[in-house]
């Protein structure tokens, strides 16, 4: 750890962010890029087929979100791990709210990591993400 | 209905790469004001389009119904790099009641060392019986 390096503290909290809202064009575009082509994100008479009132955003472009929302706060770190579970879906033209906080600091292997508890929540306040990030000191 | 798909298949190891324009387009589509810089640790979302990892997903939803993505994971060793290839071994396991596709994949460099965990849980929806997390009227 170099000696100007301040890692983070427990209970920090990132700034919150907002992602969306997301429109068609905008699933179709994470679907080209991620390769999840599935129907439900980008057919709406099939996702309402599947009971939803619109398109729902693929939960894994809200998962990636917390990236850069992480290098917006510390560029000096590095997602080493990344986990989420998918909860109610955000749905085309909405947002969705990004929050996150240090939770835990371990030291492994002679350098700290970080454990960050993540959430984002829909628009209406309902939960869509949980998950966690473990961030260390970025090598480059 | 008896299942025709086998409960555990395994496939690699199969190569895969951080092409640096999918790493652009990946960045560019996911919030990153950046689009220059090492693939997210999403990334590996973009080789699920394999079909050697597709093609199952697409006959389980044939066969039980919609995969709808339940929960994800990376966990990594050592960062991914742009513009490289790695090998990937691939194990997809079925699970019933609730249907699920596991899919984990263990990635490595072609020096053998080990980079990276992935774990995709797949829930498989039958339209019959549409669970009522997923009917979206909460959000």
């Amino acid at each position: 750890m170099s000696a100007d390096f301040s890692p983070p503290r427990p209970g920090e909290k990132l700034p919150p962010q907002t992602v969306g809202p997301f429109s068609a064009a905008d699933l179709a575009s994470y679907a080209d890029a991620s390769g999840d082509s599935n129907p439900l994100h980008l057919d709406l008479e099939f996702a309402q087929g599947f009971g939803f009132p619109a398109r729902p955003v693929h939960g894994m472009r809200l998962l990636a979100a917390f990236e850069p929302m992480l290098r917006d706060w510390r560029p000096d770190l590095a997602l080493i791990g990344l986990r989420g579970q998918f909860l109610t879906p955000v749905l085309e033209q909405q947002t969705a709210n990004l929050t996150a906080r240090v939770a835990k600091i371990e030291q492994a292997e002679g350098r700290f990591v970080a454990l960050l508890r993540l959430m984002a929540h829909t628009q209406d306040g309902a939960p869509a993400l949980m998950g966690e990030g473990r961030i260390a000191q970025r090598d480059d | 209905m008896e299942s025709v798909t086998p409960p555990v298949q395994r496939a690699g190891p199969l190569r895969v790469a951080t092409a640096p324009d999918a790493v652009r387009l990946f960045r560019s589509q996911t919030g990153w004001r950046e689009l220059d810089g090492p693939p997210p640790a999403s990334f590996p979302v973009v080789w699920m389009r394999l079909p050697e990892i597709g093609e199952p997903i697409r006959a389980a939803a044939q066969e039980v119904g919609l995969p709808v993505h339940e929960a994800q994971h990376f966990d990594y060793a050592r960062p991914l790099e742009t513009g490289r290839d790695y090998d990937l071994m691939l194990e997809l396991r079925r699970e019933n009641d609730p249907a699920r596709l596991i899919a984990t994949a263990e990635v490595f460099d072609l020096d053998g060392v080990f980079v990276a965990r992935i774990v995709s849980t797949l829930r498989l929806i039958d339209p019959k019986n549409i669970p009522a997390p997923l009917r979206g009227g909460k959000s």
